[in-house]
């Protein structure tokens, strides 16, 4: 364990002073900073031109009808109306229709709270207008006798202002995004699955540059003779993962300063609403999620002779990580559906499928205890399948480890 | 004297190439130990498995009287034929890491290499990059990195390459001490002056086989021809028994070759008894360990000589 330590210090000491890490790591925030900045100013500029969200109720325009004959409206003069207009009965609607005083009318029959319908009658081209002040109007109504809870209900969430991820600009949110799965169900995923994704990518790099580079400049004979295989790469997935970590802070870091600096306001209620056991899980499974694919990657850079090669490996061994994001849509809507189920226990997808439905459900703990105990036996099985390949008799024997010599290498005790 | 390592009928292949086919020796504790043998002999091979890095495919080792294994790691130093170091590094990062690896805290690993590198004169150079060296201070880098944590069991794979005469003297020095501390060294090389000048044994491998085993002098002894080497006035070839005399260099010392009933004794009575003859020096021919190299890879074996 200490010699791991040492290995792992040393591949982070050793990795973090090089010229190629610092200029990534900060270049990459400045680019990103610059694009970020340059859209944001196209956005602000745009969303000046483009039509007042429809949420908030409509005030100028022809006026609206309504007639309720369900006895539920308050009074015309109880409420702001805005664009809507009470009519006592229908006939007094149709004849301002006739006359164009209104667009069109709602009828809100007398079984509404039982039925929940509400008719339309006016232009069937454009349809109905004024929906969503309606629906509020219905809303506030219902709730006369709770009004905190109709105001709950009737400001708009904020989620339209949040940014989906640390570089895009404001007013990004997914358009089909329904208001009771709330901005957390995606934003915490696709952050989520960003930070592991990225976590992986950099430290699979450093870790093939690392594991070759022994290979390459002969150290591997010396380092081998003074420590186990697999506390060499128990060490290297380790310290190098720290260095991802340290490589992704800087950037999320720097991507939330950025829009500090640009004047978008972070929404405050964001970061509070993300309750503190979907945090200690999105840690486990980061930490879990990362060994698995630090494991494997170790794994192949065992068994590749150089970066390139490598790096096209690592490219389409990834993959399973952003499997869940693909099933995003329907993971959401079911949260414990088999599909759910399954991508949750498969170590491969388990990191990411667990933070999209751990926000949005309650999760069986035993599904959650096996799942995490899968990742880890997981994770350790590949650290010990990249030791076996990783054995200095295996590198030394000066054959290119072949699907076979692979497997023989496995066997021998 | 007891045996530090004992190799016994050893073999090993790799896919269709045998490495090793049959090797035998025992290296005793304190010993400087030679390995010889020609580029491919299976010298490496052989070192490898005493590092436990290869298994052998028959035979047995045994190392402080165990099999090879993890727990003689700490115990052994290697200096690797294929030279390796983090070129990236500097200097001493480097080296405090592979102390490291053998188990030594950094705060002791710095303590004894400031030490080291001041006798190796590194001791200017340690915030420099271990790529911008010279060969031979990597390699006297190297050959820091394989003793630091004092091990039992030294293990060098051409320690003189690259080395001008004042680091090999200083690398001499060490294998003396530590033979004098009663730690082993096993080197192999293809200077055979160097050989003779260190090593107690020897043991030549050639084609995966022990060809020649010994102490230097038994091995150089088993190869003398009938010869003698004299340096001195008179018609030496006229001598009784001498059948051919080959000039020697500049200094005027010539080679006798002798009949075979013929022994250097009765040439060097002949010398001493005529007043024709001044000698300033007089030997018995021995081959160098270079020539016997060379005679044995071209297929000669060891020759029994009486007495």
């Amino acid at each position: 364990m200490q010699r791991t330590l040492r290995v792992a210090g040393h591949e982070f000491l050793r990795h973090i002073r090089r010229p190629s890490f610092l200029f990534t790591t900060l270049f990459l925030p400045l680019v990103v900073g610059l694009v970020f900045l340059l859209s944001n100013f196209t956005d602000q500029r745009s969303t000046a031109d483009a039509p007042a969200p429809e949420t908030t109720a409509p005030t100028s325009g022809t006026p609206i009808g309504y007639v309720d004959a369900s006895g539920l409206l308050p009074p015309p003069s109880a409420v702001a109306t805005g664009r809507l207009q009470a009519f006592a009965d229908e006939a007094s609607a149709q004849t301002a229709l006739q006359q164009s005083d209104i667009v069109g009318y709602y009828r809100v029959p007398a079984d509404y709270l039982t039925g929940g319908m509400v008719g339309w009658v006016g232009n069937a081209e454009t349809g109905p207008e004024g929906e969503a002040a309606m629906r509020e109007l219905l809303r506030t109504a219902l709730l006369r006798d709770n009004p905190v809870l109709a105001t709950r209900l009737t400001t708009p969430p904020t989620f339209r202002t949040v940014p989906t991820e640390p570089d895009g600009g404001p007013g990004t949110a997914t358009p089909d995004a329904q208001p009771n799965a709330g901005p957390v169900a995606f934003i915490i995923p696709y952050a989520f699955a960003l930070i592991l994704y990225v976590t992986i990518f950099s430290a699979a790099s450093f870790l093939l540059q690392s594991v070759t580079e022994e290979k390459e400049n002969r150290t591997i004979e010396i380092v081998l003779t003074s420590v186990r295989p697999l506390q060499l790469l128990a060490g290297k997935v380790l310290g190098l993962g720290l260095l991802g970590l340290v490589q992704v802070a800087i950037w999320l870091g720097s991507g939330l300063l950025l829009l500090q600096l640009s004047g978008v306001a972070l929404p405050s209620g964001t970061a509070l609403a993300i309750p503190w056991v979907v945090i200690a899980l999105a840690i486990v499974y980061y930490v879990l999620g990362y060994l698995v694919y630090g494991s494997l990657l170790a794994a192949v850079g065992a068994t590749v002779t150089n970066v390139r090669e490598g790096s096209q490996l690592v490219g389409l061994l990834i993959i399973p990580c952003i499997i869940p994001l693909f099933f995003l849509g329907a993971i959401i809507a079911q949260p414990n559906s088999l599909l759910a189920t399954v991508l949750s226990l498969v170590p491969f997808t388990a990191p990411i499928t667990m933070m999209i439905r751990v926000p949005l459900t309650p999760i069986a703990p035993w599904e959650i205890a096996v799942s995490v105990v899968l990742l880890a036996v997981t994770a350790a099985l590949l650290l010990w399948f990249a030791a076996r390949l990783f054995r200095a008799g295996v590198l030394l024997a000066g054959q290119r480890l072949s699907a076979r010599a692979v497997l023989r290498a496995l066997r021998a005790a | 004297m007891t045996d530090l390592l004992v190799i016994d009928h050893v073999a090993k292949s790799f896919a269709q190439t045998v490495a090793v086919r049959d090797v035998s020796f025992r290296v005793g504790a304190g010993e400087i130990f030679a390995l010889l043998g020609p580029n491919g002999a299976g010298k490496t091979t052989t070192i490898r498995m005493v590092l436990n890095i290869f298994t052998p495919d028959r035979g047995t080792i045994t190392l402080f009287g165990q099999p090879p294994g993890a727990q003689a790691r700490d115990r052994i130093g290697y200096l690797p034929e294929e030279r390796g170091l983090y070129r990236n590094l500097n200097l001493l990062d480097c080296l405090v890491y592979l102390a490291g690896l053998k188990g030594l805290p950094a705060g002791e690993a710095r303590r004894r290499l400031s030490g080291w590198l001041e006798r190796f004169d590194l001791a200017n150079h340690t915030s420099k990059k271990v790529g911008d060296l010279s060969r031979g201070m990597q390699q006297k880098a190297q050959f820091i990195a394989a003793l630091v944590h004092e091990p039992e069991l030294l293990i060098v794979d051409e320690p003189f390459a690259a080395l001008d005469p004042v680091n090999t003297r200083l690398i001499k020095d060490v294998f003396y001490e530590r033979a004098a501390q009663g730690r082993t060294t096993i080197m192999s090389t293809h200077q055979m002056h160097l050989v003779e000048e260190l090593a107690e044994r020897l043991v030549m491998i050639h084609q995966g086989e022990v060809v020649l085993a010994g102490t230097v002098r038994a091995v150089r002894q088993q190869f003398a021809a009938n010869a003698v080497l004299v340096e001195g006035q008179g018609q030496l070839e006229r001598l009784p028994g001498v059948v051919a005399m080959e000039p020697q260099g500049e200094n005027g010392t010539v080679l006798l070759r002798l009949a075979d009933q013929t022994t250097p004794q009765q040439v060097f009575r002949a010398l001493a008894t005529q007043s024709a003859y001044t000698v300033e020096h007089f030997a018995v021919a021995l081959p160098t360990l270079d020539e016997i190299f060379v005679r044995v890879v071209g297929g000669e074996r060891a020759v029994e000589v009486g007495a």
